[in-house]
């Protein structure tokens, strides 16, 4: 029992590491970009509606990440990820206030500034969300 | 962190913005010591004006200088830094301390924390804050007043060369109103910033102006001393005017 529920954990933390690793950067590079920023997550959503089980079928077939075991349910849990941190992220970072926007130019930030010091810390309650129990529970089924 | 005075000086300005002429040919400047009160309604582009002083906007056409040099010719981080701005409300970062924010000019700047700490200590009290009860508190757990006297703090802790307040007390309720305006006339007579000032209530532009310039729809109508402004009979001043009299 003990060990399944460790590998259970290993997972959930190894898939939100990497979905958050790709996510959040993903998502701070696109919230100033519109063009790309719908791009970027039209195409996260079409992988989230994949149902997870046929996605898991699928990958059953896919040689090095494919398989039956951790590996697929690991990338499958990562591809299911990556929608609501991208979302999250970018929705956090427009919600900045306009007002502390323009406060934040006034005196004098660098983009970079404002980014470090207001719009990631305002941001970073909301981006922080882990994949679904019913998704977990399905990746669960696969190994 | 002596700055020198920055002399403001618009030169047929003129900004159109989506097809709509916001500011038609404004010329006018502001010297040292002086308070300069831009007084308008809503849409009168008063703001706008204050926004071409730091550089964020751009005039279409004529120049807005700063210490000689045309905003377009500053670098416009550079510009701000050297640039008290105080907004209505809102201004404060909710996530931060009231000390972080009185100090955030000087963070940017990269100086050492204990010089920060000590400039935010100083103003909060200067500004009616104790800092024993005030330095460690988020902004939402401040009264509209007391929010402002940090955000006038904020402003003057890089001790800039100019400063631009977008109506500071729009918000405020009569009496915390005219408290914060005798405070701004004490940290005048103080420091001798040069300020320019916007607002829409007249009573306000008399009581603290060295100087009321008058927008109506983008135009300066009117340059006056408030002994003056009171004394002429141009009609947008005199539509002002009649709100005083009752």
């Amino acid at each position: 029992m003990l060990p399944l529920i460790l590998e259970h954990l290993w997972l959930v933390f190894a898939a939100t590491a990497a979905a958050s690793a790709l996510a959040i950067p993903a998502g701070i590079a696109i919230s100033h970009r519109p063009v790309m920023a719908r791009w970027a997550l039209a195409s996260a959503s079409v992988a989230q509606t994949i149902p997870s089980l046929a996605l898991l079928a699928l990958l059953i077939s896919i040689p090095v990440i494919g398989g039956i075991g951790p590996r697929p349910a690991l990338i499958a849990l990562i591809v299911y990820a990556l929608l609501p941190i991208l979302t999250n992220t970018v929705a956090g970072l427009r919600n900045v206030d306009p007002a502390l926007r323009e406060a934040g130019l006034a005196i004098g930030m660098t983009p970079s500034q404002f980014l470090r010091k207001v719009e990631l810390p305002l941001a970073a309650p909301r981006s922080a969300r882990r994949p679904s129990r019913r998704r977990l529970a399905e990746a669960d089924w696969a190994c | 962190m002596e700055e020198r005075f920055m002399e403001v000086e618009f030169r047929r300005v003129t900004l159109i913005r989506d097809g709509r002429t916001i500011l038609r040919d404004l010329s006018f400047s502001l010297a040292a010591g002086e308070t300069l009160v831009l007084l308008g309604a809503s849409g009168s582009g008063k703001t706008t004006a204050l926004r071409l002083v730091n550089a964020l906007l751009m005039p279409t056409s004529g120049e807005v200088q700063v210490a000689g040099k045309a905003t377009t010719a500053w670098d416009p981080i550079e510009l701000r830094r050297r640039i008290g701005y105080v907004m209505q409300e809102h201004g404060l970062f909710p996530h931060m301390t009231v000390q972080r924010n009185v100090g955030l000019g000087l963070e940017i700047l990269r100086r050492p924390q204990s010089q920060i700490d000590s400039r935010a200590t100083a103003l909060l009290e200067e500004l009616k804050l104790p800092a024993a009860e005030f330095q460690r508190r988020y902004p939402r757990s401040l009264s509209g007043g007391q929010k402002q006297r940090a955000g006038i703090a904020r402003a003057l802790a890089t001790d800039p060369g100019l400063l631009l307040l977008d109506e500071p007390f729009g918000a405020l309720d009569p009496p915390t109103r005219l408290d914060l305006q005798h405070q701004f006339l004490e940290l005048r007579n103080k420091y001798r910033k040069a300020s320019l000032f916007v607002t829409h209530d007249v009573a306000e532009a008399l009581r603290l102006a060295t100087r009321i310039g008058l927008l109506h729809n983008g135009t300066l109508e009117l340059e006056a001393t408030p002994e003056e402004f009171v004394r002429t009979t141009h009609p947008v001043a005199q539509s002002f005017l009649r709100y005083l009299e009752r």
